[in-house]
């Protein structure tokens, strides 16, 4: 049966989108260019908030000055080597060096005035003692977005198609109930509350929902790898680094 | 849709474990007899707008306009591959869904219960339209069938069908084995 079996690739992997911002054709570059940042920004925008406690305004200067200095200027994409790991490792590591740099600098400002610390200077100190702890961090906000964009994905392709019910289920009785800790509305319950049939319709709805979501997921995920026989392999290591 | 985006991003990591946990049930690789059962049972009565149209975007719509064509109700697998008059290219979607299931790593339906749906199609173009939607050999249709009215946990619905397609392709006296 194999001879009348193709093999599924995800359009673009982030590894395409690397090499596409690195094109000739200026369009191209940054259209690429754009795509990557809109999938890398706000885990690191959250990072900093998370780890470092910055305010919304402080995270945003961090992080487009690494673009502007690191990506744009020093043209950091071009070292970026896809045999050699992930596209993520390789921008945190990147982001790493850029963040401790900030900090010092924010320190010898702070040392002589005028001028001021742009950044919480105590924590210049933690940084170098707490690359483990950042790496792990990042790597939590990655799985964490990767998640919450399946979930929107799933949502929109519930809206699209009038599957209302099965995002209703979905969110009732797993969103809800592990991430907010809301106690799962009951089967009888959503039964009347949506107008189904019976219990066990309810129940396949939410079978229906867990494949939906997983399906998403795997898309998601198979955005940011070299090759689809990867994504089994990045979803056990995302779950791993929760 | 913001909400539900912070919720997720605030979370505590074993509410996004668990959630992922949870979910990976739907897809676990070791299924009990009864665990396909329900499954494939499921799959049977399945929307087809909602797992054919997740093929791609674009295809979404041909679904549905193919499913309502002509005054048909084609709700789920199971409407379209006992209907006594399908549309050929739905049965070619529903053939194509099984094979991305089997050999995707987007697959979401066990690889067992996408086997039967491929075959079921394949079967189902033979004994309602009389048309082959696959390049696999006779035998190679005739073997696969066979397989797949060996699982014990088949509907009589989906036995039926593979059945019709199994004496569409070598009727009974001229079956090997």
């Amino acid at each position: 049966m194999h001879n009348d079996a193709e093999q599924d690739e995800p359009q673009v992997t982030r590894w395409s989108l690397v090499a596409h911002a690195q094109d000739t054709d200026p369009g191209a570059r940054m259209e690429a260019l754009a795509a990557l940042l809109q999938t890398y920004l706000p885990v690191l925008k959250w990072y900093l908030g998370r780890h470092y406690g910055l305010d919304p305004h402080q995270r945003e200067d961090l992080v487009q000055g690494f673009v502007a200095a690191k990506i744009l200027n020093q043209d950091l994409l071009s070292r970026a080597d896809r045999s050699r790991g992930r596209f993520r490792t390789f921008l945190l590591n990147a982001f790493q060096n850029y963040v401790r740099d900030e900090l010092r600098k924010a320190r010898a400002a702070r040392r002589a005035p005028p001028g001021g610390a742009l950044l919480p200077l105590e924590e210049a100190d933690r940084v170098s003692s707490e690359d483990a702890d950042m790496e792990r961090q990042f790597h939590r906000a990655w799985v964490r977005h990767s998640v919450a964009k399946a979930v929107q994905g799933m949502k929109g392709e519930c809206a699209a198609h009038g599957r209302e019910d099965v995002w209703a289920i979905f969110h009732s009785r797993l969103l809800a109930p592990m991430l907010g800790g809301d106690a799962p509305e009951s089967y009888d319950v959503l039964v009347a509350r949506l107008g189904l049939a019976s219990p066990s319709q309810a129940s396949n709805l939410l079978i229906t929902a867990k494949r939906m979501f997983n399906r998403h997921l795997r898309r998601v995920i198979a955005d940011t790898v070299a090759a689809p026989a990867q994504v089994e392999d990045e979803l056990r290591e995302l779950k791993r680094s929760l | 849709m913001e909400d539900v985006h912070s919720s997720i991003i605030d979370a505590s990591s074993a509410g996004v474990r668990g959630l992922l946990e949870e979910t990976a049930e739907a897809d676990r690789p070791t299924w009990s007899r009864d665990d396909l059962a329900a499954v494939f049972g499921h799959q049977w009565t399945a929307p087809l707008a909602v797992d054919l149209g997740g093929l791609d975007e674009t295809l979404a719509e041909r679904v549905r306009t193919l499913a309502t064509a002509k005054g048909l109700v084609l709700r789920s697998f199971g409407d379209l591959l006992h209907h006594e008059n399908p549309p050929l290219a739905l049965l070619e979607l529903s053939k194509e869904f099984a094979k991305r299931s089997l050999y995707s790593p987007y697959a979401t339906i066990p690889n067992e219960v996408a086997r039967v749906l491929y075959f079921a199609s394949i079967a189902a173009a033979l004994s309602h339209c009389s048309r082959r939607i696959s390049t696999l050999s006779d035998d190679e249709i005739a073997n696969g069938i066979r397989w797949a009215l060996s699982r014990d946990w088949l509907t009589d619905g989906a036995r039926e069908v593979l059945s019709a397609g199994l004496e569409a392709i070598q009727p009974q006296g001229t079956q090997g084995e």
